[in-house]
């Protein structure tokens, strides 16, 4: 069963882009150009909440930067923005998925150590491993004032878990923005959530997405 | 000399321990994130000497949470999570318990040491001061920190934290060292804890892509592998631990996780001296 926020209620675009991922004949054109979209709508509530001087780092996998990613940094009003891009393998070692992790392989991190704001978006936020793993290796290196955790659709217990996961003293800076929160899993799959394994509906093939670099860190990459 | 005889009711009522140890779920995180910090440390003896030893959990013992049987010596280890331990209150006191094992042990003419692990660190020391006369020379109380998930073990036990980082590669980062760790107690968590070889452990860890399991094999890229490597501008790289470990510029940097030497690195080299990339670009995807 899938619970709308009351930010997503107040837009009817919002519901309609969640149908669009959630359905699975949706082609991965049109699945990327609607995380772009969502991007953009987490932005505009992002907006609200800080000011243009502050200095902002917008975390991702690279699975997830050209899309709803961008959708965020190309909509952030702030005037010091920076990426910090993530390639993880998650897997559950011995074949025991309550015991799933996600170490990171490589990172293109443009580093603010005086970071006012973090941003860690996310496709869906679900078993919370991979977020938890990039958020704790980023604050092992910056001490943001606030951290904001911005995903289009959350699992229900995602938010309590990933709070637990961390001292008070981090955690009390956690603002959650989402705009849908799913409580069915089956077999691993959040129902609707975002309609099944995100590699193959972007278009990667999943055993090769790591071997994928993004067009944002490419372009920042070569200016910077 | 004295023959200690263990009662019949103490197997009576060690048979009734048996089936109902390690119940709760915070008892069970905790026994298992304590052999994880055993399996560690013997990880880390091993590479510098091989035992030849085996762990169990759970075993046919009094002191039964796990036992470490190395080279003729034995150690059990008694957990308690819960500050509640006392030696001598309860049906069956922790007392009666160590002093059976501690007799079963003479009986056996067995080099033996007796473990009490508590939680909290003022259980430690007032339950080391409180030890009773009969296990003075035997028995030691340990602290080991409860924590509810493996990656806040790493993160608030420094002992748990410094086991593993020995075995991993240098200045591995904490996601690399909660792999490890993950890895140990999956493995673990799938054998029967029932005289496990220290030895096949360890080889059976130490060979896991993903595990950042460190070693010194005296594995070397080739050397034409190297040259294409070190001509492209603003990347740098080491075999750290076994592994490749590379940045390039100021933003970019990684790990790859196949040790060289095996054969996945070894598909790595053969793409590389295939493509002659010239710039990261180029490089970039191999790196994968």
């Amino acid at each position: 069963m899938r619970k709308l926020t009351d930010i997503a209620k107040q837009d009817e675009t919002i519901p309609f882009y969640l149908s669009v991922l959630a359905d699975k004949t949706t082609q991965p054109e049109v699945y990327r150009d609607t995380f772009y979209a969502l991007g953009e709508k987490l932005a505009l509530q992002i907006n609200k909440h800080i000011d243009s001087k502050v200095k902002v780092l917008l975390a991702c996998t690279n699975e997830d930067a050209d899309w709803l990613s961008k959708g965020i940094f190309d909509h952030l009003l702030s005037d010091y923005k920076n990426i910090a891009v993530f390639w993880n393998v998650r897997t559950a070692p011995s074949e025991n998925y309550n015991l799933m992790i996600a170490p990171i392989t490589k990172q293109y991190v443009e580093m603010q150590h005086d970071c006012d704001t973090l941003i860690i978006c996310k496709s869906i936020i679900f078993t919370s491993c991979v977020v938890r793993t990039n958020l704790n290796h980023l604050i092992n290196q910056i001490d943001p004032r606030r951290i904001i955790i911005a995903a289009p659709v959350i699992f229900k217990s995602a938010e309590r878990t990933l709070r637990c996961e961390f001292d008070e003293s981090i955690s009390k800076k956690f603002d959650f923005l989402y705009f849908a929160e799913d409580d069915q899993e089956v077999d691993g799959e959040v129902i609707p959530g975002i309609g099944g394994d995100i590699y193959s509906r972007l278009g990667f093939n999943k055993d090769e997405k790591n071997k994928f670099t993004p067009e944002i860190v490419k372009s920042r990459r070569a200016v910077l | 000399m004295r023959i200690f005889k263990v009662p019949k009711t103490a197997y009576t009522y060690l048979a009734k321990k048996l089936t109902g140890g390690a119940a709760n779920e915070k008892g069970n995180k905790y026994e298992n994130f304590f052999a994880v910090y055993k399996i560690a440390g013997l990880f880390n003896l091993h590479k510098k000497s091989p035992q030849h030893g085996s762990v169990s959990g759970q075993c046919n013992a009094f002191i039964d949470d796990f036992m470490i049987d190395n080279q003729g010596e034995r150690q059990y280890f008694q957990l308690k999570s819960s500050d509640k331990a006392t030696w001598r209150n309860g049906k069956n006191p922790l007392y009666s318990d160590f002093i059976w094992q501690s007799f079963i042990e003479r009986m056996g003419r067995r080099r033996f040491k007796l473990y009490l692990v508590v939680a909290d660190q003022n259980k430690k020391n007032k339950l080391n001061s409180e030890k009773p006369w009969g296990l003075k020379r035997c028995a030691e109380v340990l602290h080991f920190p409860y924590h509810d998930s493996l990656y806040r073990q790493i993160k608030g036990d420094t002992a748990f934290r410094e086991e593993l980082r020995k075995l991993s590669y240098a200045g591995a980062a904490e996601d690399k060292l909660e792999a490890l760790g993950t890895f140990i107690l999956g493995r673990w968590g799938a054998t029967d804890k029932t005289n496990i070889s220290i030895k096949e452990f360890y080889e059976y860890i130490s060979n896991l892509n993903l595990a950042f399991f460190a070693s010194n094999d005296g594995n070397y890229l080739s050397e034409s592998t190297v040259v294409i490597l070190n001509s492209i501008e603003g990347f740098t790289f080491t075999i750290n631990g076994g592994y490749l470990v590379w940045k390039f510029g100021s933003f970019d940097s990684g790990i790859m996780t196949y040790k060289v030497g095996t054969d996945k690195m070894n598909a790595f080299e053969r793409e590389v001296q295939e493509l002659n990339p010239t710039n990261f670009n180029q490089l970039e995807p191999l790196l994968s």
